[in-house]
């Protein structure tokens, strides 16, 4: 099993994500770090989904983390 | 999961009941063929077989004790069990009873698969099936009990990396979030969010014409990059099919031009024998009267014949040169008689003789002969002698005829003449028959020896085929013919798949950039952040997938970093190259070896490329232990078959070296009379064991045979 923190450096280690956004993916090796990224909403989203959804195998909470990711990103990300 | 002991009773050859206490590092079974190791292998695998719910099978009911059953009379049992260290100590038994009915039918019952293990300081009962599956799942299993050296290669199959990868991998851990089917969060996610965009904009106040195009080019956009992708996957599938199939050939290539090499030389040593086999005239028979070769056989009647014709010649002359004589005298007679011949001075003739008795008077003394004196009388018997002599001698010319009246002896020389030329001629003919015979018997020579190369050839040829996995010739002569083929359709697939890649980032980016143009005009704030949160999802969603598929590559370069680790212990001398993992697009994998100078081996001997399976093995033995965090054993059966000596010795230092229970069944160890290697065995670390027949069985009757073990080695 993948630790959080294993997983999201996986995921933020995406080149074209973190060219696209603009983040050094190197500065958020704990989700502790990506949690509170204020300036990159992509991190914080993508580590706020590891964290809601990580070793869970339930569909039905896919509407209730798409909820609040959506919300997170509607309010906070910008062109 | 460690073996603490093995218990087996009634098994095939394991008449009664064996223990086996393990180490929990190596344990090797010597024996020689037929002394037990299979079977040994067997009984673990049965044990260990959780896929039926009842497995009575009399075959493995051991014969010898079937012979010791009565009638009627008590059952006996077939029994594999284990004890195991695994989260505590567990036991676990497979069992069933046999015995003989009343009419002497063998039948068999009371199947029992049970299970023990401990709870606190109480041992409890439990299915056996469900305990192994629980502690020696069927999916490490399969990793884990190997017979032969041909079984070992575990990615035969094309969905063999995929389960690998699933299985022990964290690739699983992603699924919640991508799975490339629409099931994963992520995906999702975009999904909702695109549906939250399309009705935001849709819902704008003020939608203005431009907006409208940009919808409209979006739309089109989209649909395109659908079509591209599609086509993208076909051109993925076809690209990794010929390459495949060029791979498998590329495996072959060297085979393949062998075997056109051996078929070349087959093709033409069989016209060469054929047009020496024309030549071949022994037709005897029928030349001893076509030919007069018959006529070798006149010899001696030929000399027989010129022997008596000449003697018969010698004879006439004989009689010629007589009658010539003959006929000599007679003449001379004659002219002696006619006075033709005058008689020696001395001697008076018979008218001299007259006058000189008329006379009275010898005129060869000179004296007078008085009538009635002694002289007188003297020359009247001389003249009287002479006239007896010459009357009634006087031959006839009517007398004076041929001897010989025919013409045979001329005809028989004639004869002879014509025996001397066929004399010559039946000469002509031995040489002739000497020359046939030995040009025949040199072609024959000739042909017999074109024969024999070919049969080396094939030979040659077997031996090609069987050594790369048993593959038809039709097969590899398919492959030499459409390497061609294959090679221009993957570089066309690749071509298109290039030029749709190309196609898909240009239809992205475009997409990308109408949706930007798109949120920078909306008028609407809502429909703005709706545009920018669908395409941050949409990053987040390829970045997840990513994650996934570089979860899948580190796995693959941990397994494939293990392996080479192995590969080096196990080829201390002979190899120096790496393992390579090949993956492709539709989860199969390809194992290749690479030499130290960057060279595929594409055909490697049998004991490398056993070394090389070896070696995957062993790393995903590692990483099973990595991944369940619990170590799993190892159990092979005759696999090092291939090995020589070298490689053999490597192979169990290795694997000495391992920190992983073995249990191995070789015949290694072993010296060519059947007897034990003990100079090898003290040299061995590990617990051995030697597998034996017992003394007094019989091959021939099942009923007497049985297997015994023996501790030869316990001091690890």
């Amino acid at each position: 099993m993948h630790s959080e923190d294993e997983m999201l450096k996986l995921v933020l280690s995406d080149k074209n994500l973190w060219e696209m956004y603009g983040f050094n993916p190197n500065d958020y090796p704990t989700m502790k770090s990506a949690l509170s990224a204020e300036d990159y909403p992509v991190v914080v989203a993508v580590a706020k989904i590891i964290r809601n959804l990580n070793g869970k195998q339930d569909k039905s909470k896919y509407k209730e983390v798409y909820k609040e990711i959506y919300e997170y990103l509607n309010n906070n990300i910008i062109s | 999961m460690k073996i603490k002991n093995i218990s087996i009773k009634n098994f095939r050859s394991y008449y009664g009941t064996h223990t086996i206490e393990l180490y929990e590092g190596l344990n090797i079974f010597i024996g020689d063929n037929g002394d037990g190791k299979s079977t040994l292998f067997d009984s673990l695998n049965w044990l260990f077989d959780t896929t039926l719910t009842e497995q009575k099978n009399e075959r493995l009911i051991s014969k010898k004790c079937l012979a010791h059953l009565v009638s009627g009379g008590d059952a006996e049992s077939v029994s594999v069990s284990m004890t195991f260290e695994h989260d505590g100590e567990k036991y676990i038994e497979k069992s069933f009873d046999f015995f003989l009915d009343a009419n002497g039918n063998l039948k068999t019952a009371n199947y029992q698969f049970v299970g023990y293990e401990e709870y606190g300081s109480e041992r409890q009962r439990v299915d056996g099936r469900r305990l192994l599956d629980r502690c020696f799942d069927a999916s490490i299993r399969q990793y884990c009990l190997f017979k032969g050296e041909e079984k070992l290669d575990i990615f035969n199959t094309d969905n063999a990396l995929q389960y690998l990868v699933n299985t022990f991998s964290e690739v699983h851990d992603f699924d919640m979030f991508y799975t490339g089917d629409e099931e994963g969060f992520t995906e999702f996610a975009v999904q909702n969010a695109k549906r939250a965009r399309d009705v935001a904009i849709k819902n704008a106040n003020a939608t203005t014409q431009k907006e409208r195009d940009l919808n409209t080019a979006i739309g089109e956009i989209s649909r395109q990059l659908t079509s591209v992708e599609r086509d993208l996957k076909d051109a993925e599938n076809n690209y990794n099919k010929y390459d495949k199939l060029l791979t498998d050939i590329e495996s072959h290539a060297e085979a393949s031009e062998d075997l056109r090499r051996i078929n070349d030389r087959i093709k033409n040593l069989k016209e060469r024998k054929e047009n020496t086999e024309l030549k071949i005239d022994d037709a005897y028979s029928k030349k001893l009267l076509d030919d007069y070769w018959i006529m070798c056989g006149m010899s001696p009647v030929i000399e027989l014949f010129s022997e008596k014709t000449n003697a018969f010649i010698k004879e006439k002359q004989k009689l010629e040169i007589k009658e010539a004589e003959k006929k000599g005298k007679k003449e001379a007679i004659k002219e002696i008689a006619a006075g033709v011949l005058p008689l020696d001075p001395l001697i008076p003739d018979r008218k001299s003789m007259e006058n000189m008795i008329h006379d009275e008077f010898c005129k060869v003394c000179g004296r007078p002969a008085p009538k009635g004196s002694d002289p007188y009388n003297f020359m009247v018997q001389k003249l009287q002698s002479l006239l007896d002599s010459i009357s009634g001698e006087v031959p006839n010319d009517e007398e004076d005829s041929n001897l010989f009246t025919n013409n045979y002896s001329v005809e028989l020389q004639q004869i002879l003449r014509n025996v001397d030329y066929m004399t010559m001629r039946i000469n002509g003919l031995q040489n002739e028959i000497s020359g046939s015979v030995k040009e025949n018997n040199r072609l024959k020579m000739l042909a017999k020896n074109f024969q024999r190369s070919i049969d080396d050839a094939i030979d040659e040829k077997n031996k090609l085929l069987s050594k790369n996995n048993n593959i038809t010739e039709e097969e590899l002569d398919t492959d030499y013919k459409n390497i061609s083929n294959w090679n221009k359709y993957r570089n066309d697939a690749d071509h298109s798949r290039e030029k749709l890649k190309i196609r898909k980032k240009e239809l992205n980016d475009k997409l990308t950039e109408l949706q930007s143009e798109l949120a920078g005009i909306s008028k609407d704030d809502k429909s703005k952040t709706a545009v920018l949160v669908h395409q941050a999802l949409q990053y987040i969603c390829s970045a997840f997938a990513y994650a996934k598929q570089k979860n899948t590559r580190n796995f693959i370069e941990l397994l494939t970093t293990h392996a080479n680790g192995y590969l080096k212990k196990l080829n201390v001398d002979d190899f120096h190259g790496v393992i390579q993992i090949i993956e492709r697009a539709n989860g199969a994998a390809r194992l290749q070896l690479v030499d130290n100078d960057g060279t595929i081996v594409t055909n490697p001997n049998t004991a490398l490329e056993t070394s090389k399976f070896m070696s995957v093995l062993f790393a995903i033995s590692d990483l099973t232990t990595l991944k369940r965090e619990n170590d799993y054993p190892l159990i092979f059966d005759a696999p090092t078959s291939s090995f020589g000596p070298q490689k053999e010795r490597d192979f169990y230092a290795a694997i000495s070296s391992v920190n992983k229970q073995c249990i191995i069944a070789t015949k290694s160890f072993l010296k060519e009379d059947g007897s034990l290697d003990m100079p090898k065995i003290e040299h061995q670390k590990g617990k051995i064991f030697r597998l034996s027949l017992n003394p007094d069985c019989d091959l021939e009757k099942m009923s007497t045979i049985q297997t015994n073990i023996e501790p030869i080695k316990m001091n690890i």
